[in-house]
Formats: C-alpha cells, structure tokens, sequence
C-alpha cells in the first residue's frame, strides 16, 4: 500500500505558516520578566506541531531546528530554565529560519544551511545555558542526545536504562566557528559536567575568561583535555561534540567502560523527556504506511485518525478526518500539561485522549493500558480555536446560493402579495418566517469570508520592533479594533500598502528618541493601528505621534518636480502631494524607505479596492493615515440608473454629484460636442444611449439625468434617462462564462433576478471621448 | 461492404458514438452531446449587452451565475424568431463555461453506435463543416451532430476573449 504524502504537503505547509505565525506573535507578546505559563505551553506546542508535521514528510532541516528550539521551550516552561531578551530574539530568529525552510520546501528549492546552522547553535547553547546541575538524570538526558542534528531518528536511541558509566578522555581542540558562536567552551564544559563527572585534565590559560562575546577574541586555538565519567555512549558523546565542533577537532577516547545494554540503537521503547506526553498516533502509522519511518517523539497530525482509532494511544491528533464518537472532554479539563496537539482542527469535544483512563469513558473507545507515568498528563485537545479549511470557492458558491435563495424569497413574497391575507394567514406567517430565516442565512454566509483585521496586524509587532532596532527609534506599537472583521479578499490585498504605511510611520512620523526629548516628548513614540466599521466601511488608521508632515518641505519638493501647486492649498490638498508618484521629502534614502516609491502604490492599491485613503497632520503632534474600504470586495456601493428599459449601476465612489441640468447650462462646441457647465468648469457629456447604441426616447440632456464621474483625474456628465436608487449590489464577473465589454465591469443580480450591469466608470469616459472624436 | 464500414467508422473515429440531445434549427434536426448539456429551461428575460452582434441576446442569471444567451436562430438565420413561453433555451457547460442557446425545439435524446455517424461531406452549409462531428442517421432522420464547444468558441460567436486556435 502506496500513499502518496505529497498530497497532504499543503495542509502541512498551511499549518506550519500559521504555527510559526502564532509562534512569533506569541514570542513577541511575551513579558520576559513574567513569562506566562499557558503562552509557552502554546509556543512549545506550536513547535512541537512544526516538528511532528516536518519529520511525518521527511522535511529533515527543518526537524531538527524546531527540535532543539522544542527543548528549550520545554525547559523554559518547566521552569528549569528563566527566559531571557536574549532567548527571545534567537527565538524570533529561529522562526525566521523555520520560514524560509518552509518556503524553501513550498517552493521545492534547497534551503540554505547556514542560518540553521547558526540559529541551531545558538539555541544549543542556550538550551545548555544555566543548566541547574540538579538536572543531571535520566530525563534530561535524552532531551540532551536528541539535540544531535540531522541523524536523529538514529541517534536518539540511549535507554535509560543504561547506568553504565564508562570514562573517555576527550582532546578538544576547538576550531575557529566554534570560537566565533556566542557561547564558548564554557557551555561545552557546562554540558559535559551535567551529563557526568567532569575533570578538566588540562586547559589553555584563559579558561576562566567568561563566556560569550570574550571567546570571539580568541585568535588561536587552544587545546583542552577532558576526563569524563559518564553513563553516555561513545556514540552521543560524538554527537554532541559533532554538533559544535569539526570532526577532526576532537578525539574521544574510550578508557574503561561497563557494558551492559547490547542494544542502544533499538530507540523503539526510549522515552524521552518530550515524549513522555507526546501522542503518538503517528507511532501506527508505519504499520499502514509502511514507508514512513517510524519516529517515537513525534505526535501525529491524526490525518488518518479513522484507520487507527483503535491503535490510538495517547493521541491528540487534529482529528481532521476523525468520525469517532463526540466524547465530552470537560471531566478532562484540567490543567494544561504538557499537551501536543494543537487541537486546531478538533472538534471542541472530540475524544481528548485515553491518555488517562476516564471511568466516564464509554466502553466503545479502546482505552488501553497505560504507563503510570502518563496518566498524570491531560492533554486538552480543546484548547485553542477550532476551525475547518474549506476552499474559497465552495465559500462562493454558498454565497451564490443564499444569493439565490433571498430572490427567490423575495419573489414568492412579492406573490403573496397579492393573496388574501385573511384567507391564507398561515401562508403569509410561514413567507414572514421564510424572510427572517433567509435573512439570517445569509447574514451567517456572508460572514464566513470575512476574517478579524488582527490577520494583518499580527505581523506589525515584529516589523516595528525590528525596525525600530534597525533605526535607532523607541516605538510602542498599539493596536485596536483587532476583531473588525473584512472580507478575506480585502485582507490579503491591504496586507502590503498597510505594510508601507506603518513602515512610513516609523521610518518618517516617529523622531528619534533625542529630538523627540528635545521637542518635550517622551522618548518613546507611539504608532497605533486600528480598525473600524463605519456604516458599510471599514475605516483602517495609522497614527504616530512623530513630527508630523512638513508643509512646506512637501511644496517646496512639489514646485521643484514641477507639480502644479500654489501656497494657497489646503492642507488636504498638500498631504495628498505626497502620493504622488516619485514623491519623496527624505533626505537621506534609507533601506526601509526614502525612495519616493511606494506610497503612490499604495494609494493606487486602496483605489483599486474600491478605497480611500486620506491624511490628517499637524505639526508637532502627528500624523494619521486613513484608509476606507467597503466591507468586502464582493460588495458594491452603487447608484442604479435606467436607460430605456435597461438598468445600470454606477459605483458610488465615482460619482460626484447628479443633476438636472437646465437649457441654458448646456453648451456645445461648433454645434457639437455637448458640454455642461457645473460650477465654472466645463464637462463633457457622455451619452450612455450613443455609447451603448440602445434606443430610449430621452435624447435631451435636460429631460434626463447628467450623473457626474470622476476618476483617475478625469471628470464627466453621464447622460442617463433617471436615477433609480441606491444600493448595495453584488459584484458578478462578466467574464467567467462570457467576455470583457467595453465600458462595463461587472454585473449584478437585482431585487426580482433581472440582471444589470455595473458601469466601468473610466472605460466609459473614454468611450465618450472616442464617441466625440467620431461625430 | 464491411470493409467500407470500417473505414467509414476510422474517418470519424473522433466523432464517437454516444447520447445526443437532438434540437430543431428551422426543418433541420441537430444534436450536441448530451454531456455537454447542463439544463434545458424556457426563455426568460434577458439584459441586453450594448454593442454585440445581434444574436447575443444577453445575459441571464442562472442561480448566481451571469450566463450569456445566445440566439441560434438569428446567428444562423433559420427558424421563426420569437420569444414566448414555448421558447426553448439550453443551457451548455463547456469545459466549465456555462453559456446558453435559443433552439426552435427539443426534440429527444438519442443514443448513436459509431456505425451510424457519416461523414459530413464538404458542402456549403450554414455551419462551416469544421464545427461538425458528423452527421447522424436514424431512420430516414439526418441529424448534424455539431461540435458546439468549437463552435461556441470560435471567433465569430464573439462569446470569447481568448479565441481558439
């Protein structure tokens, strides 16, 4: 039996995105001071998940990363060790490593070794770090030999049962990585003294120089010998010096030893420190997918949950297929442990685990004898959101439906209209039902795409503390309105101009912290996300508290790119100079931004979204970026027109003003070419009947309707025959099942099924003017 | 005489036998493969797109999708055009492209060993030959087995952006 596991390859590079997601937002929330108990329960389950999933489709590189980066977290969050600053930015580091692995495996290309390397040494040397000797026994241990890196599965294999001691005499001669790592041999001898009694036979003379960066300045290599009486093999011992050192930097030598366990490399019945609690559904899997190797300490995804219901030990599993029965967990709800899965996917009462023997327990699921040890461990499988993936587009097509259903409704209630209410009441009750019901389906519908606003700002902590670091600058970031929620659409597409303007904010609002203290500021700046709904928007603002936009740098730059200004702008008006394209006031081009290039491209992605975006400045005290959107990318503000015995719709946004115009405000040009004046200013008529070649009996501008438009700059009076109304419509491509059409851009579904065109505002004015041009 | 079949059955070898829904184009009988064919529903109100050849009546709503109509009867000048309710539109599904055509009728659907698909010999038809599958026999019935996913496609139809080849 054959499966092919690169079918399940893009649920794990999902998950593995949004754990190291969730990973690095918790890092970031963390108070190093008072680390809290249930957060690095969530970053180790988060990394244990990223290892389990890794190791189940052979991703090696990125197995052994997390897994070293899993012991230390596992230590940090018993307490055995204290997290640090220090600690929290290799972390960070670490999951910056995890990234590009993943993306590298995504991308099917080969991920470059070093910062794993790297961040994998560091971690080491921390897990290492402050090591309480107490900790030397047989828990620890494994936890030690596992860190040995890319031979794992096969290295991991010292039984605990094993107290032979056994003497080696190791010749060190450290070489030049070595030195440069941040820790140095301090850590090595720290090591070596907790897995067994440590002599140090003989050692260069700055051996009591302190760890860290002082080992840097060691220009030669000096040579160490230690004795060492310990119950590890000679094979761990050369893995954890091949784990620091070059293989010809160290020679270990086997003087005495007791031989008792014949077979170290069996690595089946080895429990170690992690896994004591770890699920192992994955453990079965071999007996299914015989092609897979069988690795002790890592928990299952549960993909395949339904075959192994009765070999399920201890599993968490994400029970992502799982049909077993729905158990009530809450007799099992105990203090979180040392749990494994991420119970992402879980039913919130799936079976937690048999782990512990629940008499409440049914007879049905096989609750199998469990070590002692473990029946102390509940893992809550409940723990943290639960959620399914459905793809987007059986999402839409749900939508269609509700969209459907609501007209069809509609319909049968415009029937019933004119049914006897008296005679039929039963009738008219269960039509007014009928409403509430379809109302409330597709408000639950509609609200499926749409995702909390916290998707984008989550990753705005990193960004701001890593470039606050890199510019020199204190900025608290605060966010607020986290929980709006926005179309999924919206959320990907805002992701990168927001990205540009918090950047913008930092790089240009916030002062440094001297200027900031010379201008009576505290010297830490404030940037502050937040989100809103506001009617049918959603209102996105970036704040600081910097020093606010400088007028008359941003005119003085204007009149010398050669932009039509005058003194006599408004404040509106000359902030919104600076989206103009090669707009930059920097004076001096930094990496992050200066170029002139960017906020033009934001302005011009929010447009496109059907958006906004407007500034608010004072000098001194700071600046706020607004960005509007609709609601979701699916719905339309728009105007509804008639033209003989069609209906279009005109996006709001682009509409200035309607008008009825009288005789005398039309004027023509050589008796052709109609234009209206509004206010001082001529405008072009557009005729949507000349346009569209469609026949209507109101061909005088004053019996129907000019709708002014205005976009990209351009403006124009439509001519139609009336204004119908307005309303919010649902965006329908033309071109799935038909083609482009000049002067459209979509389609929409009215009230009673008909369908109406939505009116593609610039392609129309330039109709018009080829339509001037041809007469 | 069995011989001449075989030949027959290899020069339409990618004419298959199969299930044809036979509808009616002015006195001629045509059929399109009934795998092709999504629903068969009554003419309904269509909009109007401004600036497309006659025979693209509009479009519909079919459930939430926006599906173009188009008139046969007009692109092909056959048949009598009007609208009522006896007015027949059949709704095709080609390769995920859901699109619509007016027919006079619908007659029935029939199922056409390989031995019973001819051959479309070259002659000036209406339809260019190179949109035919061949050309069924039932009977005394003849019927134009058309290949409607070129047709529909093709540029004239101008049903289509990207034009096939």
């Amino acid at each position: 039996m054959s499966i092919d596991m690169s079918q399940f390859f893009q649920v794990f590079f999902e998950e593995s995105a949004e754990h190291l997601a969730e990973m690095e937002r918790l890092l970031l929330e963390m108070d190093v001071n008072a680390p809290d108990r249930e957060e690095m329960n969530a970053i180790f389950r988060a990394a244990h998940s990223i290892k389990g999933g890794s190791g189940t489709f052979g991703f090696t590189d990125m197995a052994d990363v997390t897994h070293i980066l899993e012991n230390l977290l596992d230590r940090l969050r018993k307490g055995e060790l204290l997290p640090h600053a220090e600690m929290i930015d290799v972390f960070l580091e670490a999951t910056d490593v995890l990234k590009e692995q993943l993306n590298c495996h995504i991308r099917g290309t080969k991920a470059n070794t070093q910062p794993a390397e790297a961040v994998c040494a560091k971690l080491y040397a921390m897990t290492q770090d402050k090591a309480p000797q107490a900790t030397v026994h047989a828990q620890t241990k494994p936890a030690f030999v596992n860190n040995a890196p890319p031979q794992t599965s096969a290295t991991s294999v010292t039984p605990t049962s094993a107290p032979t001691l056994n003497i080696f005499e190791i010749d060190f001669r450290p070489g030049a990585t070595f030195l440069k790592r941040e820790s140095g041999i301090k850590d090595l001898t720290a090591e070596l003294s907790r897995i067994g009694a440590l002599q140090t036979l003989s050692a260069p003379a700055d051996e009591n120089s302190p760890m860290g960066s002082d080992q840097k300045n060691l220009s030669h290599a000096p040579a160490w010998r230690f004795q060492l009486t310990t119950a590890e093999t000679m094979e761990s011992l050369q893995d954890l010096f091949s784990f620091i050192a070059n293989p010809g930097d160290v020679s270990i030598v086997k003087t005495e030893y007791e031989y008792i366990d014949a077979a170290p490399e069996s690595g089946d019945n080895t429990i170690f420190e992690c896994s004591l609690t770890l699920s192992n559904a994955y453990k079965e899997l071999p007996k299914v997918f015989p092609s897979i190797p069988s690795r002790d300490d890592e928990d299952g995804y549960g993909f395949f949950t339904p075959l192994l219901t009765h070999a399920l030990d201890d599993d968490l599993g994400y029970g992502f297929f799982s049909e077993m029965p729905l158990i009530p967990n809450e007799a099992q709800a105990e203090p979180y442990e040392d749990g494994v899965g991420y119970g992402f996917f879980s039913p919130r009462d799936e079976p937690a685990s048999e782990t512990a023997p629940q008499p409440s327990l049914p007879p049905k699921i096989d609750t199998k004898q469990e070590d002692p040890t473990r029946t102390k461990e509940k893992p809550n499988a409940a723990l943290g959101e639960t959620s399914i993936r459905v793809g987007v587009e059986r999402v839409d097509q749900l939508i269609n439906l509700v969209g459907e259903l609501v007209i069809t409704q509609a319909m049968l209630t415009q029937t019933a209209a004119n049914i006897d209410p008296i005679l039929h009441e039963a009738l008219h009750n269960g039509l007014a039902q009928l409403e509430r019901n379809t109302r409330d389906l597709q408000e639950a519908v509609m609200s499926i795409r749409m995702l909390p606003i916290s998707f984008v700002f989550s990753r705005f902590p990193r960004l701001v503390r890593d470039l606050a670091l890199k510019l020199n600058k204190q900025v608290d970031l605060v966010t607020i309105g986290e929980n709006t929620e926005l179309d999924k659409g919206l959320i990907e597409k805002i992701a990168d101009p927001l990205t540009h303007l918090v950047r913008n904010s930092l790089d240009h609002g916030i002062e440094t912290p001297d200027i900031r203290i010379a201008a009576n500021k505290p010297a830490k700046g404030t940037i502050t996300l937040s989100a809103a709904h506001q009617g049918g928007n959603i209102v996105i603002a970036v704040s600081d508290n910097g020093a606010g936009l400088n007028r008359d740098k941003i005119l003085a730059k204007a009149t010398e790119r050669g932009l039509n200004v005058t003194a006599a702008m408004s404040d509106d008006e000359v902030w919104m100079l600076i989206f103009e394209p090669g707009f930059s006031t920097a004076e001096v081009v930094t990496d992050v931004s200066g170029r002139g290039v960017g906020m033009d491209v934001v302005k011009r992605n929010i447009t496109q979204m059907g958006g906004a975006v407007s500034i608010s400045s004072t000098p001194g005290i700071g600046t706020t970026m607004t960005i509007r959107l609709p609601l979701t990318l699916a719905i339309l503000d728009g105007m509804s027109v008639s033209l003989g015995d069609s209906i279009y719709v005109i996006p709001l946004n682009m509409i200035v003003e309607t008008m009825q115009p009288q005789a005398d405000e039309i004027k023509t040009v050589t008796g052709r070419g109609h234009m209206v004046q509004v206010r001082g200013e001529y405008l072009p008529i557009i005729a949507l009947h000349r346009v569209f070649n469609l026949p209507t009996h109101i061909t005088d501008p004053c019996n129907g309707v000019l709708v002014l438009i205005e976009t990209e700059g351009k403006k124009a009076a439509l001519f139609v025959d009336a204004l119908m109304g307005q309303q919010q419509v649902v965006i329908k491509s033309l071109e799935t099942n038909f083609r482009k059409i000049a002067g459209v851009s979509g389609a929409t579904i009215m009230g009673d099924g008909t369908v109406a065109l939505i009116l593609d505002v610039a392609s129309l004015i330039k109709l018009g003017n080829n339509e001037g041009m041809r007469k | 005489m069995i011989a001449s079949r075989t030949d027959i059955t290899e020069q339409i070898a990618d004419a298959p036998a199969g299930e044809y829904l036979i509808f009616i184009l002015g006195n001629e009988e045509y059929g399109v493969e009934i795998l092709k064919v999504q629903e068969i529903r009554s003419y309904d109100t269509v909009t109007r797109i401004a600036n497309t050849p006659e025979f693209i009546k509009g479009v519909i709503n079919l459930r939430g999708n926006i599906v173009p109509i188009v008139d046969l009867r007009l692109r092909f000048n056959v048949g009598k055009v009007e609208y009522n309710q006896f007015t027949v539109v059949i709704i095709l599904n080609l390769s995920g492209r859901i699109m619509g055509i007016v027919v006079d009728g619908v007659s029935d659907v029939i199922t056409l060993q390989a031995s019973q698909v001819r051959p479309v010999p070259d002659l000036v038809a209406m339809i260019d030959t190179k949109y035919l599958l061949g050309l069924g026999t039932v009977e005394n019935r003849m019927l134009i087995l058309v290949d409607i996913e070129r047709l529909m496609t093709s540029q004239d139809m101008a049903l289509v952006d990207n034009i096939e080849a």
